[in-house]
């Protein structure tokens, strides 16, 4: 027996992240996470924390931000309207990204966005229809713009 | 730093960290305001879960290792300064708070 080999502050794999990610949102009513990454400035920014609600108690909504599990991995994007002619009626997107995540099965979405702390101190709970509205309008006008022609008459 | 345990000594489980058995694994998953901080949570194994399972705020150091000992294949010397290392490293994460 050795204690230093017993007691282990595993640094977390990404699996291991994943289940523990998991079983917390079943155990707690609530947990808290960092952000990483800046996909969702300037509503999220790294470093802050925010405080996440399964989506057993809280039922997600459009705009919400959400806590989902993708082929990349774990994701604290935004929900948005999907295409239901492709099967997917709601997806994800960064606030920043040009392009939509890739569909996910309903229990993939883990948990939603219902606080949001920065240097130690609350933040109202982020908006939802209007940064979700931006989001899209950036992705679309990214996605259909067009060099200008000149047309000679 | 295990020198700051002593086996006469009392701890009790901190309410600011829970212990908590997910994926299979046993957890120490802090406490803030009404949530669980997910950043730091620490992993224990057997021997850890049972020894955090043990710290009741009762008993002392000596009657915990005597619980090992009845418990797990190993000799007293091991087992008191794997114990004194064990506790010192819950008192550094406050898992733990001396009592008596």
């Amino acid at each position: 027996m050795s204690v230093p080999d017993e007691f282990a502050c595993r640094a977390a794999d990404a699996a291991f992240a994943d289940s523990m990610l998991r079983g917390c949102l079943d155990e707690f009513a609530m947990v808290r996470l960092s952000v990483s990454g800046d996909c969702m400035m300037p509503v999220l920014r790294p470093g802050d924390t925010v405080v996440l609600a399964p989506a057993r108690h809280y039922r997600p909504r459009l705009g919400d931000i959400v806590l989902v599990r993708l082929a990349a991995g774990l994701r604290l994007h935004r929900l948005v309207p999907g295409w239901p002619s492709r099967g997917s009626a709601r997806r994800t997107k960064a606030d920043r990204a040009a392009y939509w995540d890739p569909p996910f099965a309903p229990g993939d979405l883990l948990g939603a966005v219902v606080g949001l702390e920065r240097e130690g101190r609350a933040l109202p709970r982020p908006a939802r229809i209007a940064p979700a509205l931006r989001s899209l309008v950036r992705a679309v006008l990214r996605r259909t713009r067009t060099p200008f022609r000149t047309i000679e008459a | 730093m295990s020198d700051d345990v002593s086996l006469h000594d009392v701890f009790a489980r901190s309410e600011r960290m829970v212990g908590r058995r997910i994926a299979g694994e046993f957890v120490l998953v802090p406490i803030v305001g009404h949530g669980a901080q997910l950043d730091a949570i620490f992993n224990l194994t057997r021997v850890g879960a049972f020894t955090w399972e043990q710290l009741d705020g009762r008993r002392t150091g000596e009657q915990v290792v005597e619980a090992l000992l009845a418990r797990f294949d190993v000799d007293r010397a091991t087992a008191e300064a794997d114990y004194r290392t064990f506790l010192s490293k819950l008192l550094a994460i406050r898992a733990v708070s001396r009592v008596g």
